[in-house]
């Protein structure tokens, strides 16, 4: 355990160092953050001028929790990095072997995420003139964490294409969330979709998650909730999985073939 | 060497390079998605009317896209790649060759009308009909036209820039709304309206919707607009392209990665 925190603590160092040669707090504030809070903006517009204020809530809620998965999928180009720099061997020969180490690569984004998510629950629904119920809307935050969680999983399962296909990560990112945003009940019900889709969607992350906090927004059950809390935990589980599976024959097939180097 | 010889051989250039690079094809993934987004909250709300807007704005993202995304990365991947210095040292001034490489990508953009239109047909059995064909494919022109002008300034803006990376990621959204290309400005607070006013998005907007309903009254004001902000940014553009290019022959810095 500890040395899981000591990689997860060292990954952090790294992946805000590498941020930092990009952003300042300034730029991500006022560049990223805003954005972030644009791109919710402008989906919660769609739903006002198409609809009434409830479809705007609703547009607005569902594209502010997707922001945390949308961040925490860019783990997806942070692993596309260590293919492009060659430094995938380094990081598979860590004494704690390469699963930790690749899976932490990304986890400066689900920090960004939480805090873009947060921001954006905080700040837009009352600037919108759509406010949420609150205290309610406080025992949401706790669900946007996991489904972080399980939308970090997810950008991992997805990295592991984008480490074979060299010169992709940009269209595995885009696709990975880009679903998310369309089927994953953002903007719409998933209910809508037709029935291949549906069951389909029962697969990504954040669709129940955020059908949890359409709940405890809505004052649904407890038992309700926690069953969909549950199946989202279970659906990042997969998704860990995947990515685990995906990882272990990437660097044991690089092993072997002496691949693993290539920076493509 | 023609201005306009050296922005075809830019174009071709260019269509060899992306043809390489199956990330140039990110806007055609995009596109399809956004379509389906957009036209399913608009088809749920039951507005037909809004349709337009929903098969349009993916196209004009599109745009935006290619000439933020595609001509800020112009320069830099040049200068990567070592093309930059031999580009430099040349006859041809820089500015038409970027012009000519953005106009390409540009064209790439411009097929997301194409795949829109294609999404809310197949996939919703929505046709869009056009009543005014011949003004929707003069606004399409002149929109790629504009896009081309804004792409060969954002690309030497961000070349410029320190902060290439942010202004990237940062500058997609916030015009999406100010260029009123899903929901019109007139929904926007007042204040942001002058702003509004001098991004070229959102006098296309508005004038490829007007031809799609076949009510685009004060067209030719909007055609003047559309090409008077698309030429400003193009001069601009050279102007400042120009410049740096003469900053870095003259410190030395042509070669840098």
């Amino acid at each position: 355990m500890r040395h899981v925190l000591r990689i997860v603590r060292e990954s952090l160092i790294l992946g805000f160092a590498e941020m930092g040669a990009v952003y300042t707090w300034r730029t991500w504030t006022f560049g990223w953050l805003m954005r972030l809070l644009c791109q919710a903006t402008f989906y919660a517009l769609l739903g006002r001028y198409v609809g009434d204020e409830a479809t705007m809530r609703y547009v607005l809620v569902g594209n502010i929790v997707v922001l945390a998965c949308l961040e925490s999928t860019i783990v997806v180009i942070s692993l596309a990095g260590e293919r492009r720099t060659g430094t995938l061997p380094l990081l598979a020969i860590a004494p704690s072997g390469h699963l930790p180490v690749y899976l932490g690569r990304g986890l400066q984004w689900t920090v960004t995420g939480l805090t873009s998510a947060s921001v954006a629950w905080l700040v837009l629904p009352p600037l919108l003139g759509v406010p949420l119920p609150w205290p309610r809307a406080g025992y949401a935050m706790p669900v946007i964490v996991l489904i972080l969680v399980s939308s970090y999983g997810y950008g991992c399962a997805l990295a592991g294409v984008a480490l074979r296909l060299r010169g992709v990560e940009w269209l595995v990112l885009n696709f990975a969330y880009g679903i998310i945003m369309t089927f994953g009940g953002v903007n719409v019900p998933v209910g809508v979709w037709p029935g291949p889709l549906r069951v389909a969607a029962q697969a990504l992350p954040v669709v129940h998650g955020l059908e949890a906090v359409r709940g405890i927004l809505g004052g649904a059950s407890t038992g309700h909730i926690m069953s969909l809390l549950g199946t989202e935990a279970l659906v990042g589980a997969g998704w860990y999985a995947v990515a685990a599976l995906s990882m272990d024959r990437l660097v044991a097939v690089g092993r072997r073939d002496g691949t693993l180097g290539y920076a493509g | 060497m023609s201005t306009l010889r050296v922005m075809w051989h830019a174009v071709l250039l260019q269509l060899a390079l992306s043809r390489r690079d199956p990330e140039h094809t990110l806007i055609l993934l995009i596109a399809p998605m956004q379509t389906t987004t957009m036209l399913a909250l608009t088809v749920t709300a039951h507005r037909p009317d809004v349709v337009a807007n929903a098969v349009l704005a993916p196209g004009l993202i599109g745009l935006w896209v290619a000439a933020l995304d595609y001509a800020g990365r112009i320069v830099p991947e040049d200068r990567w790649a070592g093309r930059f210095s031999p580009m430099i040292a040349t006859p041809v001034p820089l500015g038409p060759v970027v012009a000519g490489r953005v106009a390409m990508v540009v064209l790439v953009g411009a097929a997301a009308f194409a795949e829109s239109w294609l999404v809310a047909a197949l996939g919703f059995g929505r046709v869009l009909a056009v009543a005014d064909p011949a003004l929707f494919a003069l606004a399409v022109a002149i929109t790629c036209l504009a896009t081309v002008g804004t792409a060969t300034l954002l690309s030497a803006v961000l070349v410029v820039s320190r902060a290439r990376d942010v202004l990237q990621n940062s500058l997609g959204y916030p015009f999406y709304i100010l260029g009123g290309i899903l929901v019109p400005v007139t929904v926007l607070p007042g204040w942001l309206h002058p702003l509004s006013r001098v991004v070229f998005l959102s006098w296309s907007a508005e004038l490829l919707r007007g031809s799609v309903r076949g009510d685009a009254r004060g067209w030719p004001w909007s055609v003047a607009a559309i090409l008077g902000l698309g030429a400003a940014a193009m001069a601009a553009g050279l102007w400042l392209t120009r410049r740096y290019v003469n900053r870095a022959r003259r410190e030395g810095t042509v070669g840098f990665a």
